[in-house]
Formats: C-alpha cells, sequence, structure tokens
C-alpha cells in the first residue's frame, strides 16, 4: 500500500473538493426553483403581478359615456388608448373629504388627456398604400379630398386643412365639426 | 509480484473513481427541496392579483394579415406597456410589396412604430400586405432547449418568458430563436422578448397589442374555452405558421399568409 | 421571387463578437498541446518525448485562461456559476461548467503526477516556508522510489486516457453549439463538431511546435529531429483533414441549394469574399499546406525542415484564429430573414474590442511563462521509462 498511498489522498481530495464544490453550490439554488417546472418558480409570481399600463375602454367609459354614444360604429373599434395614450394622473379622486359623489363629481381633472390634432394620428391608418385591404377607407389625394368635401359641404376652403378640421374623431361620418 | 500489486491498485483505483463519480452524479440530481412558503408570502403581500384560475389556460395567438392595415398602434402600444427599448422591439410589423416582375419589396420603418409612409418601388405593386410579427412561443422551443441556466422557460399555460434575475445575458437564446423576436436588453443585459403580455393575460386582460388593434387583425384566446374564438380559428380556417419546416410548432397562427414571406 | 434587401428590426446588433473568437482559439490550442501530451503518454509515441511534459504546461496555460473571454461577454459574469447551480442539462452552454472542470482535474493531476519527482527534490533541497508550501502541494507524501514512480506513470497512463475524451469535449462542444442551431443556416451542420476540433489541434500542434524550436534553439530542451519529424507530419495530416471537412461541408451547402444557400453563397461572395477565400483558406491554409507538403516531400536538410516547420506554424494559427472570425462573426453578418446583411467592425477600446482581445489571447502565454518559472520544461529522464514499460512503444524515426 505504500507507493500508492499518494494516489489515494490525492484523488480522494479531488473526489471530496468537487463534491463539496456540488453540493455548495445547489444549495445557492432558489427555494422556488423546480416548484412549477425547470426554472425559478417565483419568477411566474413576478411576471403576473407587475402593474398594467393600458387600462381599456371601460376605464375611461366611467366618466366619458357621451363619447361613446356618439361614436359611429366604424370608430368604435379604436380603443381610446390608441390615440389618448395611457390614462396618468388624468383623474384623482376628488380630496375634499366630503360626501361621495356620483358621476364626473367624483374625480378632480388633473391635467388634460392628451390629443394630437394635426391629423397625422388619421393618416396612420387612412392614408392610401397599396399593402392596405381593398375596403378599407383611405385617402389617396389629400388635396382632391379635401376640394371634393369643400362642394358637399360648402365650408371654407384650405387645402392645407388637417383631418379635424371637417371630421369628428369620434363620429367620423359627420362632416360639421362638433365640439366637446 | 510487481504485477500483481498493479492490477490490485488499478482494480482499487477504478472501484473508487466509479464510487465518486456516482456519488457526484446523485448529489447533482437531486433537487433542492422548495418550501411552497413562498407563494403564501407573496399573497398575503398583497402584490398577488390574479384571476383566480390563471394557470387553467393554454393560450394561443392568431393574426389575421388579410386585415391589418399598417397603423403600428400594436408597436406603439407594446412599447408603451412593456417598457421596450428604443432601437429593439418585441413585436413589429413588416410592409410587403409584389410586383408583377415579381420582385418583393419588404420593409419595417422603426419596426412599423410609426406607421409607414409611402413607398415608391419600381414597378406595379400587384399584391400588398402587412405581416404583423411577434415571438411565436413555441411549443417545441429552440429558445429554452439552448438556455444554459433555465432562465428561459415555457410557463403551464404555454407562453415563454424570460427569468431576468436568473439570466446571464450569454445571448445564445437570441441566436436559436430562427423568427429573431430576441434581444439583449442593452439596460438589463439580460435577454428579452414578447411575454405576451403575461402581467395581463393572467388577470383576464387580452395582451396590449390585441387590446388596440382597430381592425381585429390580432386575436389571442385560450384554447380550452369551448367558446373562444381563436380557438375556433384554429379548428376551421386554414391557418399557416411561420418557418414550419423548421419544426419548432409555433402557437402563432398566421391567416392569409403567403409564400414570400420571411 | 427575387428579394430586395431587408433585415428583420431586431437584427441591428451582432452580439457574439471578438471574444466569442478568441475562446474557441485559446481553447482549441489548450486541446491541441494536449493531444501532443496524450499521443506521448497514452500512446507511447516516444519521438515526442522531449515536448511532453512542455506541451501539458501549455495546455494548462491556456486552460487556465480560457474562461476570460467568455465572462467578458456575458451580460452578468457574477452569475456566471448559475451554469452550476442550476443548469439546464439539454445546452451546450449550460454543460460547460461541468466539462471544464472535469478536463482542468484530470489535466492538474496529469501535471501533479508527472512534475512529482522534480518537486520533491526541490522540497527536500529547501528550507523554512518554500518547503513547507511544497510538502502541503505533494500532500505530504514524499515518497520518491522506483515502484512509486512506477505507479505515477501508470496513474498518468490512465488520468491521459480519460483525458483525451474529456479533451475532444472540451474542444469539440463549441463546434456543437453552433452546429446544432437551425436558426443559422451558416452554422447548422453536423461537421461543425470535428471542424471546431481538428483545427483546435492545429493550432496547438503549430504553437507547441514554434515553441519547441525557439526553445531547442535556445538551448532549453534537447534538439530531435525526429521529434520536430512527427510534429510536422502531425501538423500535415491534420491539415489534410481540415481541408476534407471545410470542403465536404461547402460542398453539400452547395449541391443541396437549400433555401438558405442563397443567402451563404451572398455570403460568401460578398461579405466573406476576403476574409474567407482569400486570408482563411489562399494565405492561411494554402501557404501552410504547399509549405508542409513541400518539407515532406522534398528532402530537405534539418535546418531547412525547422525553419518551414516555423513559418508553416505561423500560418496555421494565423488561418485557425480567420476560421474563428469567419464562422462566429460571419454566420451573424446576416439577418434571419436571408435577405438582409449587417457588418462588424469592433472598436479598439470596447469592452468586448480589439484591445481586451489581444489582452485575452496573450495573457495564456504570461501564465506559460510564469509557470515555467515553476516547473521545468524538460520531459521525464530516459532511463526511468524503459523501466516501467506502462504501455507499448512505437518509435518514429
Amino acid at each position: 500500500m505504500k507507493n500508492y498511498s499518494h494516489v489515494i489522498t490525492v484523488f480522494s481530495v479531488v473526489a471530496v473538493a468537487l463534491l463539496g464544490m456540488q453540493i455548495a453550490l445547489t444549495t445557492l439554488q432558489s427555494d422556488s426553483f423546480g416548484k412549477y417546472g425547470r426554472f425559478r418558480g417565483d419568477h411566474i409570481l413576478e411576471a403576473s403581478s407587475l402593474p398594467t399600463k393600458h387600462k381599456g375602454d371601460d376605464n375611461c367609459l366611467e366618466c366619458h359615456e357621451n363619447e361613446w354614444d356618439m361614436a359611429d360604429a366604424k370608430h368604435a373599434a379604436v380603443p381610446c388608448e390608441n390615440c389618448h395614450f395611457l390614462p396618468k394622473a388624468h383623474a384623482v379622486p376628488a380630496a375634499d373629504g366630503g360626501e361621495p359623489k356620483e358621476g364626473l363629481a367624483k374625480y378632480a381633472r388633473t391635467e388634460k388627456m392628451p390629443i394630437d390634432s394635426s391629423g397625422e394620428p388619421c393618416k396612420r391608418c387612412h392614408l392610401f398604400l397599396p399593402s392596405r385591404p381593398a375596403g378599407f377607407p383611405q385617402v389617396k389625394n389629400v388635396e382632391k379630398h379635401i376640394k371634393d368635401g369643400w362642394k358637399k359641404t360648402m365650408g371654407e376652403l384650405d387645402v392645407k386643412s388637417a383631418c379635424p378640421r371637417c371630421h369628428n374623431s369620434h363620429f367620423p361620418k359627420a362632416f360639421a365639426k362638433v365640439s366637446i | 509480484m510487481i504485477q500483481k500489486k498493479k492490477k490490485k491498485s488499478r482494480r482499487e483505483f477504478l472501484k473508487m473513481a466509479a464510487a465518486g463519480a456516482a456519488g457526484m452524479l446523485v448529489v447533482t440530481l437531486i433537487p433542492k427541496p422548495s418550501s411552497g412558503q413562498r407563494i403564501h408570502d407573496i399573497e398575503e403581500a398583497g402584490q398577488l392579483e390574479r384571476a383566480p384560475d390563471w394557470m387553467e389556460h393554454y393560450y394561443a395567438y392568431v393574426v389575421d394579415t388579410t386585415k391589418c392595415i399598417g397603423c403600428g398602434a400594436c408597436v406603439r402600444a407594446c412599447r408603451r406597456e412593456n417598457d421596450t427599448p428604443e432601437e429593439y422591439f418585441r413585436t413589429w410589423v413588416e410592409r410587403y410589396q409584389i410586383t408583377d416582375t415579381g420582385h418583393v419589396y419588404i420593409d419595417a420603418p422603426n419596426g412599423g412604430h410609426d406607421s409607414f409612409p409611402p413607398r415608391d418601388v419600381p414597378g406595379n405593386v400587384v399584391k400588398g400586405f402587412f405581416l404583423p410579427k411577434i415571438c411565436n412561443h413555441c411549443r417545441n422551443t429552440p429558445c429554452t432547449q439552448v438556455c444554459p441556466v433555465n432562465a428561459s422557460y415555457e410557463s403551464p399555460q404555454g407562453a415563454v418568458l424570460v427569468d431576468k434575475k436568473s439570466c446571464i445575458g450569454c445571448g445564445y437564446c437570441v441566436q436559436a430563436c430562427p423568427y429573431d423576436t430576441r434581444y439583449i436588453d442593452p439596460r438589463t443585459h439580460t435577454a428579452d422578448k414578447c411575454t405576451w403580455c403575461y402581467h395581463r393575460i393572467t388577470k383576464g386582460l387580452m395582451p396590449a397589442c390585441v387590446t388596440v388593434c382597430p381592425t381585429k387583425a390580432r386575436l389571442f384566446g385560450d384554447l380550452k374555452k369551448k367558446d373562444s374564438p381563436v380557438k375556433e380559428i384554429i379548428d376551421t380556417k386554414r391557418v399557416m405558421v411561420l418557418k414550419p419546416e423548421l419544426n419548432t410548432e409555433p402557437y402563432c397562427f398566421y391567416i392569409g399568409l403567403d409564400k414570400s414571406v420571411r | 421571387m427575387i428579394y430586395t434587401e431587408f433585415s428583420f428590426p431586431n437584427d441591428s446588433h451582432i452580439i457574439w463578437s471578438l471574444m466569442i473568437v478568441t475562446y474557441p482559439y485559446i481553447s482549441g490550442i489548450m486541446a491541441g498541446a494536449f493531444s501532443i501530451a496524450a499521443l506521448y503518454y497514452g500512446f507511447g509515441m516516444s519521438s515526442l518525448r522531449p515536448v511532453s511534459r512542455f506541451s501539458l504546461l501549455v495546455s494548462f496555460s491556456f486552460l487556465s485562461c480560457a474562461t476570460l473571454p467568455l465572462l467578458n461577454h456575458l451580460g452578468h459574469p457574477e452569475r456566471a456559476f448559475n451554469v452550476m447551480i442550476m443548469p439546464n442539462h439539454r445546452s451546450a452552454i449550460g454543460g460547460f461548467g461541468y466539462i471544464y472542470m472535469v478536463f482542468l482535474t484530470i489535466l492538474v493531476l496529469i501535471i501533479w503526477f508527472s512534475y512529482r519527482d522534480e518537486v520533491i527534490r526541490a522540497a527536500n533541497a529547501a528550507t523554512g516556508l518554500k518547503k513547507r508550501i511544497l510538502e502541503a502541494s505533494l500532500l505530504w507524501n514524499l515518497n520518491s522510489d522506483s515502484q512509486t514512480q512506477a505507479v505515477d506513470r501508470i496513474v498518468v497512463f490512465y488520468l491521459v486516457a480519460f483525458g483525451i475524451p474529456s479533451m475532444a469535449v472540451l474542444s469539440g462542444y463549441v463546434g456543437f453549439l453552433f452546429g446544432s442551431l437551425k436558426s443559422n443556416p451558416w452554422w447548422s451542420t453536423p461537421v461543425m463538431p470535428f471542424v471546431f476540433f481538428v483545427s483546435g489541434i492545429m493550432s496547438g500542434l503549430a504553437l507547441v511546435t514554434l515553441f519547441y524550436l525557439y526553445l531547442g534553439w535556445f538551448g532549453h530542451l534537447e534538439k530531435s529531429p525526429a521529434c520536430l519529424r512527427t510534429l510536422g507530419a502531425l501538423l500535415w495530416f491534420s491539415t489534410v483533414l481540415y481541408i476534407v471537412l471545410e470542403a465536404v461541408e461547402l460542398l453539400y451547402f452547395y449541391y443541396e441549394s437549400s433555401d438558405a444557400w442563397f443567402v451563404i453563397s451572398t455570403l460568401l461572395l460578398t461579405k466573406l469574399k476576403y476574409s474567407f477565400f482569400f486570408l482563411q483558406l489562399g494565405i492561411g491554409l494554402g501557404v501552410a499546406f504547399v509549405l508542409l507538403s513541400a518539407m515532406f516531400a522534398l528532402r530537405v536538410d534539418e535546418t531547412t525542415f525547422a525553419k518551414l516547420a516555423a513559418v508553416a506554424s505561423v500560418y496555421i494559427l494565423f488561418e485557425v484564429w480567420m476560421m474563428r472570425w469567419n464562422i462566429v462573426v460571419g454566420g451573424q453578418l446576416f439577418s434571419k430573414s436571408y435577405v438582409g446583411f449587417r457588418e462588424y467592425h469592433p472598436q479598439w477600446l470596447d469592452q468586448e474590442g480589439i484591445l481586451a482581445a489581444i489582452v485575452f489571447t496573450l495573457l495564456p502565454f504570461l501564465v506559460l511563462y510564469i509557470v515555467t518559472r515553476l516547473l521545468s520544461v524538460h520531459p521525464l529522464p530516459e532511463e526511468d521509462e524503459m523501466e516501467s514499460a506502462g504501455s507499448p512503444r512505437v518509435v518514429i524515426e
């Protein structure tokens, strides 16, 4: 045995070291690893607990029923948040501590919701592109469109007008602009 | 005498080596016992805000390219909802214009984020469409197969997610995805991709891109629900997936896919 | 269908950079150097005796620095041990931690057993702290009689026997990593692990040949024409094998003409025309192969043979680096749409830039310098070999 003792010693040391390292590393594994599958189980809870940002039309309609009633069927399909963006600090509960109020009075308005009235948002969908489906309402020639529209309404002709000059964004079939 | 000793030492050595290797193997295969305490802690802390049966679903996504108008609302909504970095996309829209001479012109200016400006191409465009792209949340995922630390995984509902706290940022999953839907987030130095808005679907909502689509070109639903429109489309209509020859089994189904699609 | 150029929006940057070119280069040299030791200790090629122990030191130096380029590339290097804490057994990179550990253990053990006699002599001659350190490194067993030495030889033989497949896996798994990705047609071929393995052997052989010529010239190692001829012959064989593998890979791509052939052919004829055909194949491989063939076909004298061997080795080292570049970076120069391309221009001072690559490539040489101050480059004395016939001996003249 004398001639082999160094072999046994060094292999034992190496085996213990490797085993020890693997055991130590396994203890560092997260508690939730393997709970739902071969991944850190806590993450599936974290991922599902992130705050949602888009609140959906129902959130806006709590107060803005008027706008919904006015929207024609086609633009009802366009969610409010597409053009008005996320409802950040738009409305907060009134802080006066008085009796609970109904409807719009429940909230204090902090800032106006943004809206781009330059006609750019409209062009994003309605500018003519050959790749757009054929049945979708598109405007090929903006100047001609404005001139034809002027003929119909006999309003003021301004070929540089933006779309909201004639079209109500919520009820685009109306040619006379209706203020909200 | 020397010969016998040699044989004995060889046998002893091999026995020791085998025992050592077996021991090591056994230890690595034992998973650490999980406490189950964890989920209660999170629930009681009020962080849990999920639909009661949030695990009992099996999701799928449908894109109807015959309806997409290329407005880019989905790309903008996704960026807002998920705080995607500026130069990368969790979802994007491509525009295809095919002329009568057989030339295919594809473009995706800023991923379609600001819609599409008119693009003049030589020749007459005889076929054109928009192609929204998204992580396909495959069943035979090439990306989770190659993640070295199990940071990328499939949830029980079929969504493929990335655990940013475990990801080491090696980029192997980004290379492995054939659809180029993954990227390394330059702010967190980890892999990132579309999660089907996991934080929304587990509360019974739709992903942001589906919520804002004005033409119902993007649909999302639960295959376990009998009356789900997504289930009806997949079961009864002619649907296709991207790169089917790679056998990744995507769960994002397309209606109206053309042979020119990349 | 004729496509005009289009790249997917997420394809703006390449993610596997110079660091991922440097890592297989270093691990390839490590594998090639170990193969020389393996041929001597495992297969008894006694003509390689002069470089037998030195190549172990070269292999160890390069192995010790192999992980550094990878750690530099990772988004979160502090989590690098996750590959052993929560590994994915189906992932090639996931196996890296274990593959590396196994081969490191085997190589360190081989060096421990090979250099035991020398360290025992040093421990016996030393005093004080140095003596205590040396004795601890020997695990307090200073037995060095002839039977113990015989045992050492046998243990080295078996360690080398386990070390060869381990080394093959460590240098071949990188090829598997690339070759198993169906998403990338330039990488996706079953030949890839062998291409990486053989080119690694080539680079290791070339570097050890250069070192041997240098050490022999300056008298640190005995000059053996037989050893140089064997190294040259091995280099020639591995070069031929590499040429065959690359040719087969390209031939299959061309002949099958599958959907990605358009992008591969455009890649080769435009983006990689200079670096692949001219630099890697033309200059690197072509010149080296001609020189190596001339060394054996023409009856040249020893000095000319040595000079040709040196030049051929330099070209081989260059060729293997270009091969790593063309595969790793070349495979990312086209978009996954297969109809678009992008550029890669590494900067000098990037975190994963040119300066970092140079530093990581030169670091193993520094480690080798330090190691050779501690351990001798000489092989084991010849008389002890003959006594302990552990494996059959093959003599190459």
